[in-house]
């Protein structure tokens, strides 16, 4: 029998772009479709998972490394919707320590504790902070935790500029055995033309674009419940949304190193952008005539 | 000659330049904020260049030797109990907290911790030392500077002038292996002019950092010594005067008495009596040393390695009072300070050839070149003077061989220390020499 290969994912993008209901409802669609799936918060804040666990009490990785020497798995993990290992890294009181190297630290842990050799996971999916800030962040991509990452971004220029950052460290990190580019994941568009400005950064960038996530009050409400959509609400439009991203992510081998744009293009993209949405709401059609 | 990696450098970071200097302050106690590694790496250095210190130092440092547990959550609170505990175990009148790269990086607030040791009457300083800030001179230069900051925070300071009460700065601790011969003779020197001194690195140590606010006068004889004094002339309006480098012989003595006399009152007298005294014995001793210069040819071309103000202090002798002509200077400390510091201007004047490197393989390159009969520097330039087979001798750091307590090659006992090593060098290189020519012939008659 062929050795049990999981394939490891990094979901990437701008804090509040909507990372983690991506995340977890890929998860969730994934483990619906029978997969064994575990979803890792690299991120501070530890909500990564929440809504596939309604919510419960889950201690981080790096709060029982801290009160005991000793961190079993059982102590940091916790089964949620559909048998999806829900794992967070945690983080340190903000403003004191070090995140970055506590990401790192708790990356180590999982392999050490073999947690993968264990589970035997089909997908695991690493929900990790955006802004990648320093070299502990970008642990996930490096060479030997995953290989293929995905960006989240809305249509809005910081959370763009936040994935050409993204994309920076992916063409950094992949000629030395880091992850590539899975594509590009717009969340949470609401304009006409916001599929189009995720679709031209990423032609600009030599990116793919995975899947196109509209703003939903149905993805909001089932969070409120804590549940993803994909269990809250399973016959909506945003649960086959989420289900043919999934598909898209379990059998996309297309992976790709992006190439960022520097910050004077990053710039002059966007004021191009800015004049086209200016003559838009002024009533000029030139150009974007299928956005209409 | 430039090469991409730096071979040797014989100067530490900036947290061994402010460790080694508390270190050597009798009656202060450090407590350094960092891994394990650090101090550790500090004791060795000091270990293999015999650097002879009566403080808290070497394997005794108290040190927090933080793990990875807190670089993620923070060290903050291990520095806490580090600091209180070294407290209830070594008394010390000075607690001086140092950080390190680890700590700098994860941004641990020392400052609140000592602020917090304060509040507990422990007398505690802080210096957000780090190893990428710079070299073992900027830390000797910016924890001498925040240890004068934060001194009227912790101990009473009497704040009245003591006219004739003058300080000492510039000579670092252990980076000038010779440090405690070098600043007991400026004292004297000082001393015979009628002013009492604060050289910090002495017997008395930390009661004269409380002493030094007093001084009508700071003498600074290095450029690192220049922060700290500006310290002392912002926070306590104290002058301050920068001389390039110690004085070394009688007329370099003269003249910065005479510099001197332009900004302190000088006893006369006693000054007059004194170096009438001083020069009777110096002349004296020059001439004993006449018979053996040239029979056994003690002169020699000269090649000198090491900080710009040794090289300053050593060249204007060898060139004018011994005759020795020096062919190359490298001054190794040009480069030695943090980002951002305004270099120093380029001594070219000391040598027909100057060169400016922390690179012992460079130095080695440029002593091969030189063409000299003779190399003083640190024990570093040992080799490539021996691959010549010409005499060697140490001047500056890293040490070698001897430990060194109350030797300096500076003021007027420099001279005679300076004399004997520099004549026993060359005797010993002559000895070597004659051993191996007999020895060939001894293999050619076989």
């Amino acid at each position: 029998m062929a050795e049990h290969k999981a394939k490891h994912i990094a979901i990437y993008g701008k804090g509040g772009i909507g990372k983690s209901t991506t995340a977890s409802n890929t998860s969730a669609a994934l483990a619906e479709a029978g997969y064994r799936v575990i979803q890792i918060g690299c991120d501070p804040k530890s909500d990564s998972t929440s809504v596939l666990r309604g919510n419960e009490y889950l201690p981080t990785i790096l709060d029982s490394m801290r009160d005991s020497g000793k961190v079993r798995l059982e102590d940091i993990s916790r089964p949620g919707y559909r048998g999806v290992l829900c794992i967070e890294s945690g983080g340190p009181v903000p403003g004191v320590g070090c995140a970055g190297r506590g990401i790192n630290a708790a990356v180590n842990l999982l392999q050490e504790l073999k947690l993968f050799e264990e589970f035997k996971p089909d997908f695991v999916l690493y929900d990790v902070l955006g802004d990648v800030v320093c070299g502990g962040f970008a642990v996930p991509i490096r060479d030997g935790i995953t290989d293929r990452v995905y960006v989240v971004s809305s249509s809005d220029f910081m959370a763009i500029y936040a994935a050409n950052n993204l994309f920076k460290a992916i063409s950094k990190y992949a000629p030395t055995g880091g992850a590539k580019l899975g594509g590009l994941i717009g969340n949470g568009l609401s304009a006409g033309y916001s599929q189009n400005i995720i679709d031209d950064f990423a032609h600009k960038t030599g990116a793919k674009t995975s899947a196109y996530i509209p703003r939903s009050l149905t993805v909001s409400q089932s969070e409120l419940y804590g549940k993803t959509v994909i269990e809250a609400n399973p016959g909506s439009q945003h649960a086959a949304l989420y289900r043919k991203l999934a598909k898209t992510i379990a059998e996309n081998e297309q992976l790709l190193v992006p190439n960022p744009l520097s910050a004077p293009e990053l710039r002059s993209w966007a004021k191009d952008w800015g004049d086209k949405i200016f003559n838009l709401e002024s009533g000029v059609v030139e150009g974007i005539r299928e956005a209409i | 000659m430039k090469h991409e990696t730096l071979k040797n450098p014989r100067h530490g970071c900036d947290l061994h330049g402010a460790l080694q200097t508390v270190e050597a302050l009798y009656g202060a106690v450090p407590v350094v904020h960092a891994n394990a590694g650090c101090v550790y790496q500090h004791y060795l250095a000091g270990q293999a260049e015999l650097s002879v210190c009566g403080g808290v130092c070497g394997p005794e440092v108290p040190a927090t030797e933080v793990i990875e547990k807190q670089i993620v959550f923070g060290g903050a609170s291990r520095l806490r109990e580090q600091i209180k505990n070294t407290a209830k175990v070594i008394d010390g009148d000075l607690y001086v907290i140092l950080g390190s790269c680890e700590a700098a990086m994860v941004a641990d607030d020392i400052a609140a911790m000592t602020r917090e040791a304060r509040e507990v009457s422990i007398p505690a300083v802080f210096y957000f030392s780090a190893g990428f800030k710079g070299g073992a001179h900027w830390g000797y230069a910016n924890l001498m500077k925040e240890i004068f900051r934060q001194l009227g925070e912790v101990k009473k300071l009497d704040l009245e002038r003591t006219p004739g009460l003058v300080n000492v700065l510039g000579v670092l601790p252990k980076t000038d292996p010779f440090y405690k011969g070098d600043l007991r003779e400026i004292k004297r020197l000082l001393e015979a002019a009628g002013l009492c001194v604060n050289i910090f690195f002495g017997p008395e140590g930390t009661a004269e950092l409380k002493r030094s606010v007093k001084a009508e006068q700071t003498l600074v004889f290095s450029r690192w010594g220049i922060p700290a004094a500006l310290q002392l002339e912002e926070q306590y309006g104290i002058p301050f005067m920068v001389f390039d480098s110690l004085p070394l012989g009688m007329e370099s003595v003269k003249s910065f008495y005479g510099s001197l006399a332009s900004r302190v009152h000088l006893d006369e007298e006693c000054l007059r009596e004194f170096l009438s005294r001083e020069e009777q014995q110096y002349r004296y001793l020059l001439d004993s040393l006449r018979h053996a210069w040239y029979a056994e040819s003690l002169r020699k071309t000269a090649l000198l390695a090491g900080d710009a103000a040794c090289l300053l202090r050593l060249a204007p002798f060898l060139r004018e009072t011994l005759g020795i002509v020096i062919n190359t200077a490298v001054i190794t400390d040009a480069r030695a300070g943090g980002t951002g510091e305004t270099p120093p201007p380029f001594p070219g004047s000391l040598a027909d050839k100057v060169f400016q490197t922390a690179d012992s393989a460079e130095t080695d390159e440029i002593i091969a070149a030189s063409g000299t009969e003779m190399v003083l520097g640190g024990a570093l330039e040992a080799p490539a003077a021996a691959r010549l087979g010409i005499p060697h001798m140490i001047i500056c750091a890293p040490n070698s061989g001897q430990a060194l307590l109350h030797k300096t090659y500076a003021g007027l006992t420099g001279t005679w220390f300076f004399l004997e090593d520099y004549a026993a060098a060359v005797l010993r290189n002559n000895a070597e020499r004659e051993a191996g020519d007999i020895q060939f012939l001894r293999n050619l008659s076989h």
